[in-house]
C-alpha cells in the first residue's frame, strides 16, 4: 500500500508528471497556458484558426469574444455585406490603428523630451542629431497624427453619407463627433511642443481666438496658456493636455464608441435592407463572416502593411519629414504664418469679421455643436440615398464651403503684404527652407547680381535664383507705388565657408520720386545642408 | 485569403528589412545632421552678430574704438586666454563673455564702455541657444584671424580732468580728426550717425564751431561754460552736466576726463572748430 507523502510544497505540475509522464504533463501545461492567454482557445484551436479549418460546433472561436478583454470589444462575426471595402472603407479601424501608432511613437519621443521653453527646441535638435531612429519616430508621429485627423474626418463623412448615424446609432454618432473634436485638439496641442516658430504662431492664433470669447474667454485663455503670453507654463500645460488629458478622454470615448458598435452591430449598406428598418443586430447564420480567422488575419495584414508604409514614408531623405522651423520667438512673426491645415477653414472664417463670432461661435458652437447632435435633429428613419436628398445636399454644400474657407484661410487670400517683402520671401521663405537655402553653395559666386539680368548671370544656380526673384518682382511692378523696382543679390565672402547674401529690393515712388528699399541678409554656410528632413 | 497572408508576410519582412537598413544608416544620418546643425549655428550667429555686436566690434570683428577686435590671431592661438588667466576653452570663454559681459576692462586697454551682459540669464536679450550661436560664429574666424591687438594706450601725459577753464596747448585739427575717428570714437555717434547731436550744421542749427556760443545763452543751459570753446570742452569731459534737448543723459561715455590728455583735447577742439 502507498502511503501518501506529507506535502511540504504543493506543486501540481510535479504530481502531473508523476501521474502522466513528462511529455504529456508538459503538453497539457502548454495547452493550459495558451488557453488562458487566448481566453478560451487551446493549441489545436489556434492551429485550426491558422489553417483556416471549418470550426467545430459549438464554435470554440467565440469564447475569446465572450471571456477575453480585448476581443470583447470586437464582434465575433460580421455580416457578409460588411466584408468588402464598401460601405466602411475600414476607416473606423484605421482611426484606431493611428491612435495606437501615435501612442507608441509618442512614448518613444516622450523619453527624449522635456516640456520647458529652455530646452524643448534643443530636444528636437537632439532627437534629430543624436537619437537613433529619432527623426523617424518624429516624422511618423507627425505623419500619423495628420493622417488620423484625415481618417477620422472621412470616417464621419462616410457614416453621414450611408446614413449610419440614424436610429438606433444616434449616440454612437455623438461619441464619434466628440472623438473628432478630441482628435483635432490633441493634434493641435501637439503642435506647440517642438517650440519652434511654427508651434508658437499656430498656437498663438488658436489661443487668441479662445480669448475673444465673452465672459469666460480671458479666463479660459489664461488657464490654458498659464499667463498672458505662451511661456513655460503654457508649454507644460499643452504637453500635459497632449500626453495625458486628451488621450485619457480619447480612450474612454473610444471604449464607449466601440461598445455601441458591438451593441447595435455594424450598420448595413442602406440598399441592403428595407427602408426605415435596421436589421444589423441579428445576422442570419448563412451570411456570417467570423472574426476568426478571416477578419483577424486581414487586420494583422493591415497592421503589417501600414507599418511598412508609414515607416517607408519617412525612412529616407526624399520622404515625408516633420518640419522644424527656427526657435520660437514671440517678437518675430513669420511671414505667411498659418494655423494647422485642418483649422485653416476657421482662419478663413475669421477673415470675415469678429474674432469671437467667426473664430469661436460659428466653428465650435454652430458647426461642431450641430455635428454632434445632428442625429437628434434629423430624425427621418429612411437611410436610402434617394430619400435623403436634402441631407446629402447639405453635406456636399458644407464640403464645398469648407474647401472655400480653407482657401480663404491661406495667406493667398486677403492678407496685405508688400510686394518687396513677398519677392524676398520667394527666395528666402520664413516657414520652410526655400530655393536659396536649398541652392548649391559652391554654385553661387561672389559679386553683385541684378535680378532682371538673370539671363547673363555667371552660373546656372544664380541665374535660376535671379529669375525667380525677378518673376516675383514682376508681380510687384503692377503696383503703382513701385516705380523702377529692381532686385539685387549681393554675395560676399564673410568667413571660412560662410557667404553673406543680401537680397535687396529698391524702388522709387513714381509721383514723389522718393527712393525706398527693403533688404534681408542671409548667411549661408557650406555645410548647412538644408532639406535633409527638418 | 492566401494572397492576404502572402502580402502580410511580405509587408512584415519588408518592415523588418527596412528597420535593419535604417539601423545601418542611422549613425551616418545623425552625423550629417549634427554637421549641418553646427553650420546653421554659425549662420544664425552671424545674423545676431550683425545686429548686436557689429556696432562695437566692427562688421568683420576687426574692432572699433568702442570695442576690441575679435577676429585676431592671439585669441585663437591661446595667447590671449593665458594672458588673462582663463583656464577653460576658448568656446567657454566666448560664451561666458557674451553671456555675462565684462565688468572690468582688460589690462592695458581703455575702451569707453564695458561689454554688456547679453544672456537673458544676466538681464540681456539673448536666449541660451543664441549665445551658443554667436560663439560658434566667432569661433569660425579661427583660421582667418587677421587683426592684431590694438589697445588704446594709456600715456603718462597730463590728463584733462574736468577743469574746463584750463589753458590748452596748440592743437592740430588733422590729428584731432584722427582721434575723433579712431581712438575716441566720437565720429560714430556725432558724424556718421545721430546718436549724439551732429557736429555738422543741420537744418536751422550751425555747426558746433559756433553752436556753443548759442547754447550758453539759452535759459535751460545747466553748465558752467562762459565761451563757445569752454562749452565744447565741457561737453567732452563733463558730458552729463548739460544734455541737449531731445537726447538722453548717460549715452555719452562719462569717463573722457580720465582718458583724454590736455594735448589730445586741444587737437580734438581744433577739429571740432572746423564744423562751422
Amino acid at each position: 500500500m502507498r502511503i501518501p507523502r506529507p506535502k511540504i510544497l504543493s506543486l501540481p505540475f510535479l504530481d502531473d508528471i508523476e501521474e502522466k509522464g513528462v511529455v504529456k504533463a508538459s503538453t497539457d501545461l502548454a495547452d493550459d497556458v495558451v488557453t488562458r492567454v487566448t481566453s478560451g482557445l487551446n493549441i489545436s484551436d489556434v492551429r485550426s484558426v491558422l489553417r483556416g479549418d471549418v470550426p467545430a460546433r459549438p464554435n470554440p472561436r467565440l469564447t475569446p469574444h465572450a471571456e477575453g478583454f480585448w476581443l470583447h470589444m470586437k464582434p465575433s462575426y460580421y455580416n457578409n455585406l460588411m466584408d468588402g471595402l464598401y460601405p466602411t472603407f475600414r476607416l473606423g479601424w484605421l482611426a484606431t490603428f493611428f491612435f495606437a501608432w501615435e501612442t507608441l511613437t509618442g512614448l518613444y519621443l516622450m523619453v527624449f523630451y522635456t516640456p520647458s521653453p529652455l530646452v524643448a527646441y534643443e530636444n528636437m535638435l537632439n532627437i534629430l542629431s543624436n537619437v537613433p531612429f529619432g527623426r523617424w519616430m518624429r516624422d511618423t508621429h507627425k505623419l500619423g497624427g495628420e493622417l488620423m485627423v484625415l481618417v477620422v474626418a472621412f470616417h464621419m463623412l462616410r457614416t453621414y453619407v450611408t446614413g449610419s448615424y440614424k436610429r438606433p446609432r444616434q449616440f454612437t454618432w455623438a461619441t464619434g463627433g466628440l472623438l473628432l473634436i478630441l482628435t483635432l485638439l490633441v493634434s493641435f496641442f501637439g503642435y506647440l511642443l517642438p517650440w519652434d516658430q511654427l508651434s508658437l504662431w499656430a498656437v498663438t492664433i488658436g489661443a487668441s481666438t479662445a480669448e475673444a470669447t465673452p465672459f469666460v474667454g480671458r479666463e479660459a485663455d489664461l488657464l490654458m496658456r498659464g499667463g498672458p503670453e505662451i511661456g513655460a507654463n503654457g508649454l507644460l500645460r499643452a504637453y500635459l493636455i497632449h500626453v495625458l488629458l486628451l488621450p485619457i478622454m480619447l480612450v474612454i470615448l473610444l471604449g464607449v464608441h466601440y461598445y455601441k458598435v458591438i451593441l447595435h452591430g455594424h450598420s448595413l449598406p442602406p440598399e441592403a435592407e428595407d427602408a426605415g428598418v435596421d436589421t444589423a443586430r441579428k445576422v442570419p447564420m448563412n451570411v456570417r463572416t467570423y472574426f476568426m480567422p478571416k477578419i483577424l488575419t486581414r487586420e494583422l495584414v493591415y497592421v503589417a502593411g501600414l507599418t511598412l508604409l508609414l515607416l517607408g514614408a519617412s525612412a529616407f531623405t526624399f520622404g515625408y519629414h516633420a518640419p522644424l522651423e527656427p526657435h520660437a520667438d514671440p517678437l518675430v512673426t513669420p511671414l505667411h504664418t498659418t494655423s494647422p491645415w485642418y483649422f485653416l477653414w476657421i482662419q478663413g472664417l475669421m477673415k470675415l469679421g469678429d474674432k469671437f463670432i467667426f473664430g469661436a461661435l460659428i466653428p465650435f458652437g454652430l458647426v461642431f455643436g450641430t455635428l454632434v447632435v445632428w442625429p437628434y435633429i434629423e430624425v427621418g428613419r429612411n437611410r436610402r440615398y434617394g430619400a435623403r436628398r436634402i441631407g446629402l445636399s447639405i453635406a456636399a454644400g458644407s464640403l464645398v464651403l469648407a474647401a472655400v474657407l480653407t482657401y480663404m484661410g491661406t495667406p493667398w487670400f486677403a492678407v496685405a503684404t508688400s510686394p518687396d517683402q513677398e519677392a524676398v520671401a520667394v527666395l528666402l521663405p520664413q516657414t520652410k527652407p526655400g530655393p536659396l537655402r536649398l541652392a548649391d553653395w559652391e554654385d553661387i559666386p561672389y559679386g553683385t547680381f541684378v535680378a532682371s539680368e538673370w539671363a547673363t548671370a555667371p552660373t546656372r544656380t544664380t541665374s535660376k535664383l535671379l529669375k525667380m526673384f525677378d518673376d516675383a518682382l514682376e508681380r510687384g511692378r503692377d503696383n503703382p507705388i513701385y516705380g523702377d523696382v529692381e532686385g539685387f543679390m549681393i554675395v560676399e565672402d564673410w568667413q571660412t565657408d560662410l557667404k553673406k547674401i543680401t537680397l535687396r529690393v529698391v524702388w522709387a515712388n513714381p509721383e514723389t520720386g522718393e527712393p525706398s528699399e527693403f533688404s534681408e541678409v542671409f548667411y549661408f554656410h557650406r555645410n548647412s545642408d538644408y532639406g535633409q528632413g527638418e | 485569403m492566401k494572397y492576404y497572408i502572402a502580402g502580410g508576410t511580405f509587408a512584415f519582412i519588408g518592415a523588418v528589412t527596412l528597420l535593419i537598413i535604417m539601423s545601418a544608416m542611422e549613425p551616418a544620418r545623425m552625423e550629417s545632421f549634427t554637421q549641418s546643425y553646427e553650420s546653421r549655428q554659425i549662420e544664425r550667429g552671424a545674423l545676431i552678430f550683425e545686429s548686436g555686436c557689429r556696432p562695437c566690434h566692427g562688421p568683420q570683428g576687426e574692432g572699433t574704438p568702442l570695442g576690441p577686435p575679435l577676429n585676431r590671431a592671439d585669441l585663437f592661438d591661446g595667447e590671449y586666454l593665458s594672458a588673462i588667466g582663463w583656464s577653460g576653452t576658448l568656446d567657454d570663454f566666448l560664451r561666458s563673455t557674451i553671456s555675462a559681459g565684462r565688468p572690468l576692462p582688460t589690462e592695458g586697454t581703455n575702451f569707453p564702455q564695458r561689454m554688456p551682459t547679453w544672456s537673458q540669464a544676466f538681464g540681456g536679450p539673448l536666449r541660451p541657444d543664441e549665445v551658443v550661436n554667436v560663439a560658434a560664429f566667432i569661433m569660425n574666424w579661427g583660421d582667418r584671424a587677421i587683426a592684431g591687438v590694438q589697445p588704446t594706450e594709456i600715456t603718462d601725459d597730463l590728463m584733462m580732468g574736468t577743469d574746463i577753464f584750463i589753458e590748452l596747448p596748440e592743437g592740430d585739427a588733422e590729428i584731432g580728426q584722427n582721434l575723433a575717428e579712431s581712438q575716441f570714437g566720437c565720429a560714430a555717434c556725432h558724424i556718421l550717425s545721430t546718436v549724439g547731436p551732429p557736429w555738422a550744421a543741420t537744418g536751422g542749427l550751425p555747426g558746433i564751431a559756433v553752436r556753443g556760443d548759442i547754447r550758453i545763452q539759452q535759459d535751460n543751459y545747466t553748465g558752467n561754460a562762459t565761451s563757445g570753446d569752454e562749452y565744447l570742452i565741457e561737453s567732452v569731459v563733463e558730458a552729463n552736466i548739460h544734455v541737449v534737448e531731445d537726447f538722453q543723459p548717460g549715452i555719452m561715455p562719462a569717463n573722457f576726463s580720465e582718458r583724454i590728455t590736455l594735448q589730445d583735447m586741444a587737437h580734438l577742439l581744433a577739429f571740432m572748430k572746423t564744423f562751422e
